[in-house]
C-alpha cells in the first residue's frame, strides 16, 4: 500500500522533470584516441596597422580631463594586424563548426580587463557556463557592453558600468557565439570573445600556429574569423589517432567595426 | 474491517490514477503546443491590423511609418526607431541585463504605449489580444527558444526619505562619483563631455536623456527611475548600475534624479 | 501734570528729533554728488603740473551741472557726478571720472546730444541709483542700457548700412538673425507677421508694466526681460509656444536689435537716414522671415512638444508632389484653423499674393518632375460605413479618433476647413501613396499596406464627413 503510494508520486514527480529536460546542445562524451587539427594560418596582402587618434572632449574639472587624457594617451596602436615578417597572422580565432559531441569544455573563467583604455586581451575564448569577470583597472569610468553578433545585428549581452578604479564584476556566461566588447564613454576600445559550448576553439600565436586535439573522427567545418580579414571557412576530415593539416590564408582585408565608431 | 481495507486500497488506487493521468496530460508537450500555437494565430492577426505599420512585416521595425522625429523645448530633434523584435532585445523591462523581458513588461508597453515616443497606447484593444500578439511577437527571435529565462526579477521597495532634501543632496555626490555627468551632463541636460559621439548598439545615433526636457519614457515614478538603474537600458549605452552601487546608494541617485526632473525640491 | 517722567520724554524726544534734523540737514549740505565733486577737485589740484593748470584747479565751482536738451525735451544732470567725460587726461580714472570711451564725443558733442539720448536711465536725477535706475525696486522705465546693448541707441538717427560701414555690426547682425530665424511667424512688425505672440512695434520704448517680470531673475528691466526671454520664452511666460533656440550670441545681438523698435523718433535735425534698409524680397528670405521659425528646413515633419503637435514637412518632395500650387496657396493664406498655422492673406497676417506667390516658388523647387498617377476619386462611390471602420482600424492611432491630432498625435488635423475643402483626388493619392521622409505610410496597393482603390475611396469619403454634423451624414455619398 505505502510502497504503491511512494511509487506513484515518485513517477507523478519525475514524469514532468523528464519532459522539462531538453536536449542538450553538446554532448561531453570520452574521448580516447582522437584526432587533431593543426596549422598556421597566414596572409597573402601586405598590411599596414593603424594608429588611432584618441579625443578626449574636456570636462568642467580640469583635472579630471588631465586624469583621462594621461590614461588614455593621443594615440593608440590599433593592433589589428599583428603579423610576422612570414605573414603569419595572430590573433585569429579558430572555431570547429556544428561540434555536436565531444570532450567536456573547462570551467575557466575568462578576465577582461580595462586597462589604459584598451580591453585586456583583444581576443579570447570563454566556456558557455563559466563566468565572465570584467575589470577596471583604469582611474574612470568605463561601461563595457557585450553583445552577440548576429547576422547582420548586435544583440546585447550585458551592459556593465565600471565607475571605479580596481572594481570587479562576475557575471555568468549563458550565451554561444562571436561576442565583441565596446565601451560607450571611449569609442575606440574594443575586444572579441568566442564563447563556446564546446572546447574546440582556439587562437593562433604569433606565428600564426594552431592546434586543436581530442577531436572525433568526422569531417569538421573549421571557420578562421579575424576582425581586419574576410573570414574563411574550410572543410578537413578528421582521423583517429592522426593529426590533420589545416593551413589558410587570408586574401581580403574587412575594415573593423570599431573604426566606424570613431 | 476486510471490507473496510479493500475500499481504502480501491480510493488509493483511484487517486493514484487520477494523478498519474494529470501529470501525464498536462505534461503532454503535443497538447501545450497546439494550445500555444493557437493563441499565435490569433497574434498575428492582431499585429497584422495594428503593429505591422510600424514595426514591418518581419518584425524587424522596418515598417512603412519609418522613422518619426520629435523636438524637445531645447530645439533638439529626437530620431526615433521603431522596434526591431528579430534581435529580441528591449530596453524597459524588469530583468537584469542582458535577459529577456518578462510576458508582464511587454505587456505593459503594448497597453500603455510609451510617452514621447511614436508607441500608442493600445487600451482599446482587448486584453486578449494583447496576450495573443505577445506571443507572435516573441516568434520574431529565437531567443524566447533558445535561451534560459532569467530567475531574477528586479525587487523594487521604495524607502520613506526618496525625494527629501538630504537624500537628493547625497545623490548629488553618487552622481558626481558615479560619473553620470560624462552622458548626461551637470545639469542632466544630456550635454556631457561624451554625449556627442554616442551610438547605439545598431550604430545609430543616441543621445544621452535631457532630464530638464520632460517626462522620462518609461514613466517619471521614483519605482520607474530605480529600475532603469538596476537594469540598464540594453541596446542602448545606458550600462546597468546593479553592481557598482548600494541599493541605498541607488534610491538617492532616484531622488537627485527626480530633482533634475524638477519632480522634487 | 509736569511731573519728571513727562518731562523726560520730552526731553528725550527733543534730543532725537534735534539729531534727526541734523543728520538730514547735513545730507543736503553734502550730497552724493558734491562728495564726488570735492574729490575730482582735490584730484586735480594733487595732479597739476604747474602752477597755472593748480590755480584754475582751485577755481573749479562744486555746484550741479546740466545740460538742457531743449530739442530733445530732456535735461541731463549725468556730468554732476561724471565730471571727467570729456577730460581727455582721465582715460584711466575710477568711474565715475573716466572719460567717455571712443571718439564719439567729437561728432555727438555733450552740449547737443547730452547722455541720456543713448546710455537712457534718468537724466535729471542727482544720485547713482536714480540716475541708473538699477539695483533696487523703483520700477523706473527707462533705466540705463546695459553695455552691451548700447549701439541699439545708434539706429535711432543712423541708417544701417551707414552702421556697418562704421563698423556698428551688432544691429544689423541682430536685424539679418530676425530676419533668419523667422520671428515675424508669430510676431506682427508694421503689421505683416503671424498673431501668436505680441506684436513688435515700439517694443523697446514700452513700459516695464508692458512685460510680465515675475521670473526674471536679476535686474527687472525690459533688456533683461528680452534677454531672457531668448534664453527660455517658458520660463519668462510659462503658456508661451515660442520656438527659440539660440546661442547667447545670437540672443544678445536680437535683442540689440529688438531694442532699436521704438515708438517715438529724434527731431529731424538729429536724424542722418542716408540710406534706406535693404529688404530682401526674393522667396528663399521671405521663407526664411515668416515660415523658419516652425517649418525649419521643411524636409522632415516632426512632432514638436512646445507647440504639441506635428508640423508638416512643407519642403518634401513627396507631399510636393502630390500638392500643386492652388492647395498650397489655399493653405497659405487661409492657414489651418484650430492649429498654430496663422492665415497669411493680406487682410489676416498680410502677406500679398506676389508674395505668397514668391514663397509658393521657393517651396516647389523640390517639386519632382513626374505627376503622381491619377487615382479617379470621380469614379467611385464611397460607403461612408466602411469609410469608418476602415478609419478607426487604420488612422485613428496617427489622425486621432476626431481626426484632430493635436497633442501627443503624429497625425495633422483633418477637419481644419482647408484639408476638408481640399480636392478628394489629391486626398486619395496621399493615402495611397502616403508621404515618404514623413510617417504617413502608403496604404495602396503599391508598395503600401496594400488596401484597395475603393477602400480609399471609402476613407476619403468619410474623412469628409468628419466636419459635418452627425445628423447630415447619408450612407451613399458620392462627391
Amino acid at each position: 500500500m505505502k510502497k504503491i503510494m511512494v511509487f506513484t508520486v515518485v513517477v507523478a514527480l519525475l514524469i514532468p522533470a523528464l519532459s522539462f529536460a531538453r536536449k542538450a546542445k553538446y554532448e561531453v562524451v570520452e574521448v580516447n584516441n582522437g584526432g587533431g587539427i593543426q596549422g598556421t594560418v597566414k596572409t597573402s596582402l601586405k598590411v599596414k596597422d593603424p594608429v588611432v587618434p584618441i579625443n578626449i572632449q574636456p570636462k568642467e574639472d580640469p583635472k579630471e580631463t588631465e586624469i583621462e587624457r594621461k590614461t588614455c594617451g593621443k594615440t593608440q596602436q590599433a593592433g589589428i594586424y599583428i603579423v610576422s615578417p612570414s605573414n603569419e597572422v595572430k590573433n585569429v580565432l579558430v572555431i570547429v563548426e556544428g561540434v555536436k559531441k565531444g570532450k567536456a569544455a573547462p570551467k575557466t573563467d575568462l578576465t577582461i580587463n580595462n586597462n589604459k583604455c584598451r580591453f585586456e586581451p583583444l581576443v579570447s575564448i570563454s566556456y558557455v557556463k563559466s563566468n565572465y569577470i570584467v575589470k577596471n583597472s583604469d582611474p574612470l569610468f568605463h561601461n563595457t557592453s557585450l553583445g552577440v553578433l548576429l547576422k547582420d545585428k548586435r544583440r546585447a549581452v550585458y551592459n556593465l558600468a565600471l565607475p571605479y578604479q580596481n572594481q570587479e564584476i562576475k557575471k555568468r556566461n549563458r550565451v554561444a557565439g562571436l561576442i565583441d566588447l565596446k565601451c560607450d564613454a571611449h569609442s575606440w576600445m574594443r575586444a572579441y570573445v568566442y564563447s563556446s559550448r564546446h572546447p574546440y576553439v582556439t587562437i593562433t600565436d604569433a606565428n600564426g600556429n594552431y592546434e586543436l586535439k581530442d577531436l572525433l573522427p568526422g569531417k569538421y567545418t573549421v571557420r578562421f574569423w579575424h576582425e581586419g580579414f574576410q573570414e574563411e571557412t574550410k572543410e578537413v576530415e578528421v582521423k583517429a589517432g592522426k593529426v590533420s593539416k589545416l593551413d589558410v590564408s587570408f586574401s581580403k582585408t574587412r575594415k573593423p567595426d570599431f573604426l566606424g565608431r570613431l | 474491517m476486510e471490507e473496510f481495507r479493500k475500499k481504502c486500497k480501491g480510493v488509493i488506487f483511484i487517486f493514484c490514477f487520477t494523478l498519474l493521468s494529470l501529470v501525464l496530460m498536462s505534461t503532454f508537450q503535443g497538447a501545450e503546443k497546439a494550445y500555444g500555437a493557437d493563441k499565435v494565430e490569433t497574434g498575428k492577426k492582431v499585429y497584422q491590423k495594428y503593429c505591422i505599420i510600424c514595426h514591418g512585416n518581419k518584425g524587424d521595425g522596418k515598417g512603412l511609418v519609418g522613422i518619426i522625429h520629435r523636438v524637445e523645448k531645447s530645439g533638439l530633434v529626437w530620431t526615433l526607431f521603431p522596434r526591431d523584435f528579430t534581435v529580441g532585445v528591449f530596453k524597459f523591462r524588469s530583468t537584469p541585463t542582458g535577459c529577456l523581458p518578462t510576458d508582464e513588461d511587454l505587456l505593459r508597453i503594448v497597453s500603455n504605449g510609451i510617452p514621447r515616443s511614436g508607441m500608442p497606447s493600445h487600451e482599446d484593444v482587448s486584453l486578449e489580444d494583447r496576450k495573443a500578439v505577445i506571443e507572435y511577437i516573441k516568434t520574431f527571435s529565437p531567443r524566447w527558444q533558445e535561451e534560459d529565462p532569467c530567475e531574477e526579477i528586479v525587487s523594487v521597495k521604495k524607502p520613506k526619505w526618496v525625494g527629501s532634501p538630504e537624500s537628493i543632496a547625497k545623490g548629488k555626490k553618487v552622481y558626481k562619483k558615479m560619473k553620470c555627468w560624462e552622458c548626461h551632463g551637470y545639469e542632466g541636460k544630456g550635454d556631457g563631455p561624451k554625449s556627442d559621439k554616442l551610438k547605439d548598439d545598431w550604430g545609430d545615433k543616441i543621445i544621452p536623456f535631457d532630464f530638464t526636457s520632460g517626462a522620462l519614457k518609461r514613466g517619471s515614478s521614483p519605482e520607474n527611475v530605480y529600475i532603469t538603474f538596476n537594469t540598464g537600458l540594453d541596446g542602448t549605452g545606458m550600462p546597468s548600475y546593479e553592481d557598482s552601487l548600494k541599493e541605498e546608494d541607488r534610491w538617492h541617485l532616484v531622488s537627485y534624479t527626480l530633482k533634475l526632473l524638477g519632480l522634487a525640491e | 501734570m509736569l511731573n519728571r517722567f513727562y518731562l523726560s520724554l520730552l526731553l528725550i524726544s527733543g534730543i532725537v528729533l534735534g539729531a534727526f534734523l541734523l543728520f538730514v540737514g547735513y545730507r543736503e549740505i553734502s550730497p552724493e554728488w558734491k562728495q564726488y565733486q570735492v574729490e575730482y577737485k582735490n584730484n586735480l589740484i594733487k595732479n597739476a603740473k604747474d602752477d597755472a593748470t593748480r590755480e584754475r584747479a582751485k577755481e573749479v565751482a562744486i555746484e550741479i551741472r546740466q545740460i538742457y536738451l531743449g530739442k530733445l525735451k530732456r535735461v541731463d544732470r549725468c556730468t554732476t557726478c561724471h565730471l571727467g567725460i570729456e577730460n581727455p587726461l582721465m582715460v584711466d580714472a575710477d568711474q565715475p571720472f573716466s572719460s567717455h570711451s571712443g571718439d564719439y564725443l567729437k561728432n555727438h558733442p555733450l552740449d547737443k546730444f547730452g547722455c541720456t539720448t543713448c546710455h537712457h536711465g534718468q537724466g535729471r536725477a542727482l544720485t547713482k541709483k536714480e540716475a541708473h535706475g538699477l539695483g533696487h525696486k523703483t520700477h523706473w522705465d527707462d533705466p540705463i542700457i546695459p553695455t552691451k546693448y548700447i549701439q541699439s541707441s545708434c539706429a535711432q538717427c543712423h541708417d544701417y548700412k551707414t552702421l556697418e560701414q562704421k563698423g556698428v555690426n551688432n544691429i544689423v547682425k541682430g536685424r539679418n538673425l530676425f530676419q533668419e530665424k523667422g520671428c515675424r511667424g508669430c510676431h506682427k512688425l508694421n503689421k505683416v507677421g503671424g498673431d501668436l505672440g505680441k506684436p513688435l512695434d515700439g517694443i523697446g520704448s514700452q513700459p516695464i508694466a508692458y512685460f510680465p517680470m515675475k521670473h526674471v531673475t536679476g535686474e527687472k528691466t525690459i533688456y533683461s526681460w528680452i534677454k531672457q526671454h531668448f534664453d527660455d520664452p517658458r520660463k519668462i511666460v510659462p503658456e508661451s509656444q515660442m520656438r527659440a533656440f539660440l546661442t547667447e550670441e545670437e540672443a544678445d545681438l536680437i535683442t540689440t536689435y529688438i531694442l532699436t523698435l521704438r515708438a517715438e523718433e529724434p527731431p529731424r535735425e538729429y536724424r542722418r537716414f542716408m540710406h534706406m534698409p535693404e529688404v530682401k524680397t526674393d522667396g528663399e528670405s521671405l521663407y526664411k522671415k515668416y515660415c523658419i521659425a516652425c517649418h525649419a528646413t521643411g524636409k522632415i515633419s516632426v512632432y514638436d512638444e512646445i507647440l504639441k503637435r506635428t508640423i508638416p514637412a512643407i519642403k518634401n518632395p513627396a507631399f510636393l508632389k502630390a500638392a500643386d500650387d492652388n492647395f498650397l496657396r489655399n493653405v497659405i493664406k487661409e492657414g489651418r484653423t484650430g492649429t498654430q498655422m496663422t492665415a497669411w492673406k493680406i487682410s489676416a497676417a498680410g502677406l500679398s499674393d506676389a508674395e505668397i506667390n514668391k514663397i509658393i516658388n521657393y517651396l516647389s523647387i523640390d517639386r519632382p518632375e513626374e505627376k503622381p498617377e491619377r487615382f479617379g476619386f470621380a469614379d467611385f462611390t464611397g460607403n461612408v460605413e466602411r469609410g469608418k471602420k476602415l478609419y478607426e482600424i487604420r488612422c485613428t492611432f496617427c489622425h486621432g479618433k476626431d481626426g484632430k491630432g493635436g497633442e501627443g498625435l503624429l497625425g495633422i488635423n483633418l477637419i481644419n476647413p482647408v484639408v476638408q475643402s481640399a480636392d478628394p483626388e489629391f486626398l486619395a493619392i496621399t493615402v495611397r501613396d502616403g508621404r515618404a521622409g514623413t510617417p504617413m505610410a502608403a496604404f495602396g496597393k503599391k508598395n503600401g499596406l496594400g488596401l484597395e482603390d475603393q477602400d480609399i475611396a471609402d476613407l476619403i469619403t468619410y474623412v469628409k464627413t468628419l466636419s459635418q454634423k452627425k445628423e447630415n451624414l447619408s450612407n451613399d455619398y458620392k462627391d
